[in-house]
């Protein structure tokens, strides 16, 4: 019998952020699938308000717990850590990013739990019927199996790795609470949104740039997405220099994606940002070096400058499109 | 008023070099190994901000004994002084220990008003140790600061979010993870980091940081299996003329 079904009622907890629908959707069919191996439940902690419990529930939610009285990671780290202490959830999944990465990081320190941070993936071992997360090694080419010897089996998952799944037919979740008390060590000033973190999710053309598209050419690079009706996305580097919102960063440490077709131009094709397009349909690479890594991890390489090739290839996907369009039935 | 200001550096392989030890743990006792880029921002701002309040700044590394090379640097580039906390004690550290090894390192140099680390490894990459750092020794964070200033008591920095960015205040004492932008990397010659006295590096052993558990044995996470994560795309590959390649890529996406 897998470790921790005899205590009666397993949990697997989700930690849900402000605003993230998509995010904790992921994270609560993981869960699901998770706590279904183990006959669990799965209970996810929100900010109040996300979105309607019912919701929650066709996502995976068997009960869904409402925090209270603020959202700064560091508070709700240490509500958070009193509720683990009552509950002793067998495993917490969070969000891999910014917020989600310092919750995370603060609940397990302050608990002395296992946490694997950017995991891509979760399951059970048949084995110990322990939580095994799979972690992105070696810069991108091997993926570890971690697991956590501590009560409560820790991760954080980077968005868009998991499989979202249907909407299930459930019953409404219990509902409780939890109060937040908020200490006001940090006090925040301002907030800017530079960008909106679900366009790129949602795109069915993805145009990847690297370092080889230096600041003066994104506008250039901008009318061409434009033209495409594609979003752009970015290396590490790119979004390390603030060339691009760090929400346009595909990756190990930024996101997955899984467009129709994903162009990647003026990038080399490091594993640990092509693993963030394994789900896309296609790949195809613009890069003047034939044996840059990034034609490994493509269906097909043109081999030639951007500058050079990216116009005439957008012209032609876009009269593609069109022919599409315009065929009947 | 001084500051005292206390600097994480990590110390990490170089890229091209990476490897598996023991355990399936990363073999760090290979020589070719670098500071962590994110650190030399955190090394660069901490010396600047020690300099300018007439403070003093000490870097802190865990690693094996070739992880002095990242603190002479630090020291080269202008921290007072540097810890190396090394031990065989503190093989197969997770984020959780190795945190725990750090926060005794720097509660036995302390106290000190700011704590900066960079943002994360480009190693390992999840940016854990400085939240856990920070949630050890009872300390608010800012994370991702890509600029900062420090005022008497109160630090504010702006900080990099997914999706923008904040600007938040913390009273100090307060540990700061720091973003690529936040300034220029520090960076020094060979034969500057050579010249660094041995004297100015003190090592930390984990008999000095009291009973543990260390290293492995207090560490809650296992590496265990590896699998490949290769590519499983068509490779095509064209050349000629770009229009042509254009048109034979269409067919195959």
């Amino acid at each position: 019998m897998p470790d921790g079904s005899a205590r009666g009622s397993t949990l697997v907890a989700v930690l849900a952020e402000p605003k993230r629908l998509g995010a904790t959707r992921e994270l609560l069919g993981a869960a699901a699938v998770l706590a279904g191996q183990v006959g669990g439940r799965v209970c996810v902690v929100v900010p109040s308000p996300l979105v309607a419990p019912a919701t929650l529930g066709a996502w995976g939610a068997d009960e869904v717990v409402e925090m209270r009285g603020g959202s700064l990671a560091g508070d709700v780290a240490a509500a958070l850590a009193g509720w683990v202490e009552l509950r002793v959830p067998w495993a917490l999944l969070a969000p891999a990013s910014s917020w989600g990465r310092e919750v995370a990081a603060r609940l397990a320190a302050h608990r002395g739990e296992g946490l694997v941070g950017d995991a891509v993936g979760v399951g059970v071992d048949p084995g110990s019927g322990r939580m095994v997360s799979w972690k992105p090694a070696f810069g991108g080419s091997f993926l570890a199996s971690i697991t956590s010897s501590s009560p409560t089996q820790m991760a954080t998952v980077v968005p868009g790795f998991l499989p979202v799944l249907a909407p299930r037919r459930s019953q409404p979740p219990g509902l409780g609470s939890l109060q937040v008390q908020s200490t006001d060590r940090v006090r925040l000033l301002r907030v800017e949104h530079a960008d909106d973190p679900g366009a790129l999710a949602a795109a069915r053309i993805v145009i990847g740039v690297g370092m080889g598209v230096v600041p003066g050419e994104y506008p250039t690079m901008c009318e061409l997405a434009a033209a495409l009706g594609a979003e752009l996305a970015a290396t590490r580097k790119v979004t390390d220099r603030g060339w691009l919102p760090r929400s346009r960063q595909v990756g190990v440490t930024g996101r997955s994606i899984s467009p129709a077709l994903y162009l990647a131009v003026g990038l080399s094709g490091k594993p640990n940002h092509m693993i963030g397009v394994r789900g896309a349909r296609a790949v195809l690479a613009v890069n003047s070096d034939p044996d840059a890594a990034v034609f490994a991890w493509s269906d097909a390489g043109i081999v030639a400058g951007w500058r050079e090739a990216l116009p005439p290839l957008v012209s032609a996907l876009v009269g593609l499109a069109g022919s599409v369009q315009s065929r009947p039935g | 008023m001084t500051l005292r200001v206390a600097v994480l550096v990590k110390s990490v392989p170089r890229a091209e070099d990476l490897a598996l030890g023991p355990g399936n743990r990363l073999d760090r006792s290979r020589p070719a190994a670098e500071t962590n880029p994110y650190c030399r921002r955190a090394v660069a701002k901490g010396v600047e901000l020690a300099r300018d309040a007439s403070g003093t700044c000490v870097a802190f590394s865990l690693g094996p004994p070739n992880a002095s090379d990242v603190l002479r640097e630090a020291v080269a580039a202008g921290a007072d002084r540097g810890i190396l906390v090394s031990d065989a004690a503190f093989a197969g550290s997770d984020t959780l220990a190795s945190s725990r090894a750090l926060v005794a390192a720097i509660e036995r140099e302390g106290p000190f008003d700011l704590v900066l680390a960079g943002r994360s490894s480009i190693d390992s990459g999840t940016g854990q140790v400085p939240a856990q750092v920070a949630e050890l020794l009872g300390l608010p964070m800012l994370s991702s600061v890509r600029a900062m200033t420090i005022a008497g008591r109160l630090a504010r920095a702006e900080c990099e979010t997914d999706d923008g960015f904040h600007e938040s205040e913390v009273r100090l004492p307060a540990l700061l993870s720091c973003a690529e932008r936040l300034c220029a990397p520090a960076k020094v010659t060979p034969d500057q980091r050579e010249s660094v006295p041995d004297g100015l590096i003190t090592r930390v052993s984990a008999a000095d940081l009291g009973p543990g558990p260390w290293g492995a044995a207090g560490s809650p996470t296992r590496v265990g299996a590896l699998r490949e994560a290769g590519s499983d795309r068509l490779c095509r590959v064209f050349a000629g003329p770009v229009a042509e390649q254009v048109q034979e890529a269409l067919v195959v996406v």
